[in-house]
């Protein structure tokens, strides 16, 4: 019995040391077998090669190993064989490489890749055994597709130690931060911070030891050649099976583009508002050139007129009288003018808050308003305004809102046909001010009266308005605490806009 | 004419203004007539005798171009229109082309605005006849064909007190010697002028004719009075240019 088992065992030895033997055995791996040699052509392949790629040996004996995947892949293998023709002692075989094949007709599967060397007398061969994937359960293609996933993400996303040491790396991470995988992982994540951001890793380690998440916070990390670049960066803590903390994810998202829109979008904003100013301001220049070189000719034409008096000798008293006082009434109307304009220029939104006197404030609109509004034939109406009402405010910005609303009222009703007016009244209500500029146009479109006071949006022709006049105005008003507000009175248009009350001064 | 038997209508919106410009056409022996919008002013044409009126471009009611308009459609010629603007409201091009005589800005020297409206006052033959003291340095020369081919080419257009031409010279505004050459007519005329308005990007330029020479005023006179239009410098090309072909064959 023990002898026969003997006889069988030496049997089977012998035959398994047999050419034949060896030769079916290499057939029969349930796995595709592929030789290649130090040039990477392919020596010898088992009947599952076959099978599996839909080539016959023959076709594939001397072609070169890439032959059986995809072109974009063929780089990846290039180098990777040459890392078996390395000095024999690297001998270690890397499992697990998930790959795609290619089949004869051009059909791609999802194959593993095990390698391992074989030290011959003819020099290094290399084993490849190829794995079907795509027949496997489904666990292991969840596992590609979701490396695939990681990698195909627009965001860098990067695994690391609790140490902070890079553990995987992928394409957007490349190419967010410069970096190849090689390059990246096992280093520590603080090549990736700039200069006097070091504690920012103290502060992200700390706030992982307790188990927190850093969601979106945007900062600014280092590119391999040494740029800056903005990212937003979320952190979260990575738990094993046992709940025991074993490093984190980071996905940082590049937010240069994002930052660069927002910055443009600020400057342009900024430039409309200075320029919607500029635009109101030019609107009344005209007016107000035209105002103040009425004068300038008065008086011109005055001094001249002294000065034939001069050279004739001749001075008559009433008449010396008549002209310097002509002088001086004129050029009070000039001063006048020049303070109204130069207090509604300023910016103003610096002031402190000011008790004023409301009538004071909208006289010094209706100053700059007046003149475009007689030209035009229309007519101002301003009920008297109690001198004891004070409001607290900075006075240039509510001039500004008031001139805003008297020059919109004034573009409502210039086209009209008959009587044109614009009413200002000043009253007070409980603990404030009521400012109400009323017109005689033909009052807001329902449909509009949403909208109206929406930054840019404007009725006017182009050039005529920026449609940021209501909603500057709008933002002023409420900055003071108050509420402009678009109404009907007696079905003409109202914008009346409250201010609180400046408290009379204490004795 | 002369300023002491003319009628002058002052139409401005400012009192004082209003009260001055009397003062001084009164003192230049004138009789005055004011008014304080163009609605006033055109009242005061239909039932005056008015031989130049001076308004202000901006004004309530009517401001001075319909006035302008108004006038110059009621009878074309007279009275004469001169416009002193507090601002630039209105284009030179476009005020000479309406038919304004003058352009005036405020402040104004009182003995330019009196040399403007005795400009104003003056027949061309007579105007014409004296040139600057100064000689202009800028100089406008053109050659042309003929009077007839220059017209219907809109190379040239005239008007009732200066002329529009097609000219590549970079000139600017301002006193000019005038040196037109119309080959095939035999004509040299020689003169001067004030370039009123330049219009670069159609190498137009609008000239007033302050001077010609003696022996081709009377034409150019006939060629001006021959307008039927009411330009006092014509600014677009076309119509001027028709009616004074057309004035041309009848004569």
């Amino acid at each position: 019995m023990t002898l026969n088992l003997v006889t069988q065992k030496q049997t089977a030895d012998s035959y398994l040391q047999t050419p034949e033997m060896l030769a079916s055995l290499f057939e029969s791996v349930p796995a595709a077998v592929v030789v290649s040699n130090e040039q990477g052509s392919i020596v010898r392949v088992n009947a599952e090669v076959e099978t599996l790629f839909g080539y016959d040996r023959d076709e594939l004996y001397g072609r070169p190993i890439e032959t059986l995947f995809p072109q974009r892949f063929r780089q990846i293998h290039l180098g990777y064989g040459h890392h078996y023709h390395q000095p024999p002692r690297r001998r270690a075989a890397d499992a697990g490489l998930e790959l795609c094949g290619r089949h004869k007709e051009g059909r791609e599967f999802l194959i593993d890749v095990i390698r391992s060397p074989l030290e011959t007398q003819h020099g290094t061969l290399v084993l490849s055994l190829i794995r079907d994937l795509s027949e496997r359960e489904p666990g292991e293609a969840l596992r590609f597709h979701l490396a695939a996933l990681v990698d195909s993400s627009g965001d860098a996303i990067i695994g690391r130690t609790l140490d902070g040491i890079i553990t995987s790396w992928n394409k957007s991470a490349e190419r967010i931060f410069g970096y190849s995988a090689q390059d990246a992982i096992g280093k520590p994540i603080c090549m990736l911070h700039t200069g006097g951001r070091e504690e920012e890793e103290l502060e992200i380690r700390g706030r992982l030891e307790r188990g927190e998440t850093i969601s979106n916070c945007d900062t600014v990390r280092c590119r391999k050649d040494g740029q800056s670049i903005e990212v937003s960066v979320s952190i979260s803590p990575i738990f094993d099976p046992l709940g025991k903390l074993i490093g984190a994810s980071k996905v940082a998202r590049d937010i240069t583009e994002r930052r660069r829109m927002e910055t443009e979008l600020e400057v342009s904003r900024a430039q409309a508002v200075s320029s919607a100013r500029l635009s109101a301001l030019g609107m009344m220049a005209g007016s107000i050139a035209h105002e103040i070189n009425n004068p300038i000719g008065v008086i011109h034409a005055s001094a001249s007129d002294l000065m034939d008096m001069v050279e004739t000798g001749s001075v008559p008293m009433p008449a010396l009288q008549l002209i310097t006082a002509r002088i001086r009434r004129t050029a009070d109307r000039i001063s006048k003018i020049v303070k109204s304009l130069r207090q509604i220029s300023r910016e103003g939104s610096a002031d402190p808050l000011q008790r004023s006197s409301a009538a004071e404030i909208a006289e010094q609109s209706l100053e700059l308003c007046r003149e475009r509004f007689r030209e035009h034939s229309v007519r101002l109406d301003v009920p008297t305004i109690d001198t004891s009402l004070h409001v607290f405010c900075r006075e240039v910005q509510i001039a500004q809102v008031l001139v805003n609303l008297l020059q919109n009222a004034f573009d409502a009703v210039v086209e009209c046909a008959g009587d044109k007016w614009i009413r200002l009244e000043v009253s007070s209500r409980e603990d404030s001010v009521v400012f109400a500029v009323v017109d005689s146009g033909p009052g807001v479109p329902l449909d509009l009266r949403a909208r109206i006071m929406d930054p840019f949006f404007t009725t006017k022709p182009v050039g005529k308005g920026t449609g940021l006049g209501l909603s500057l105005s709008k933002s002023i008003v409420e900055e003071h605490g108050g509420a402009l507000t678009l109404s009907e009175m007696e079905n003409h248009t109202c914008f009346s806009f409250s201010l609180p009350q400046g408290a009379a001064k204490c004795n | 004419m002369q300023l002491n038997n003319a009628t002058i209508l002052v139409v401005d919106d400012e009192p004082d203004w209003r009260s001055i410009m009397s003062e001084w056409f009164t003192r230049e022996g004138s009789q005055v007539l004011l008014a304080e919008n163009g609605a006033e002013a055109l009242k005061l044409v239909r039932a005056n005798h008015v031989d130049v009126v001076v308004s202000d471009v901006r004004m309530p009611v009517m401001d001075g171009i319909t006035l302008l308009k108004n006038i110059k459609a009621e009878d074309g010629y007279k009275p004469s229109v001169m416009f002193m603007s507090g601002f630039s409201d209105i284009e030179p091009g476009e005020a000479y082309d309406l038919g304004v005589e003058a352009l005036m800005a405020k402040p104004v020297e009182r003995k330019h605005l009196i040399a403007a409206v005795t400009r104003v006052l003056a027949a061309r033959d007579d105007l014409w006849r004296l040139a600057f003291s100064d000689k202009p340095a800028a100089l406008l020369d053109a050659v042309f064909g003929s009077l007839a081919a220059a017209l219907s080419q809109g190379d040239l257009a005239f008007g009732r007190g200066g002329f529009r031409i097609h000219s590549p010279r970079n000139l600017r505004e301002g006193p000019v010697e005038l040196l037109l050459d119309f080959k095939d007519d035999h004509r040299k005329v020689t003169g001067q002028g004030i370039i009123r308005w330049i219009a670069p990007a159609e190498a137009q330029i609008g000239v007033e004719i302050t001077h010609i020479d003696d022996r081709h005023r009377a034409w150019i006179v006939s060629l001006t009075a021959a307008n039927g239009s009411l330009s006092f410098i014509p600014r677009t090309p076309s119509f001027a240019a028709g009616q004074v072909m057309k004035a041309l064959k009848q004569t």
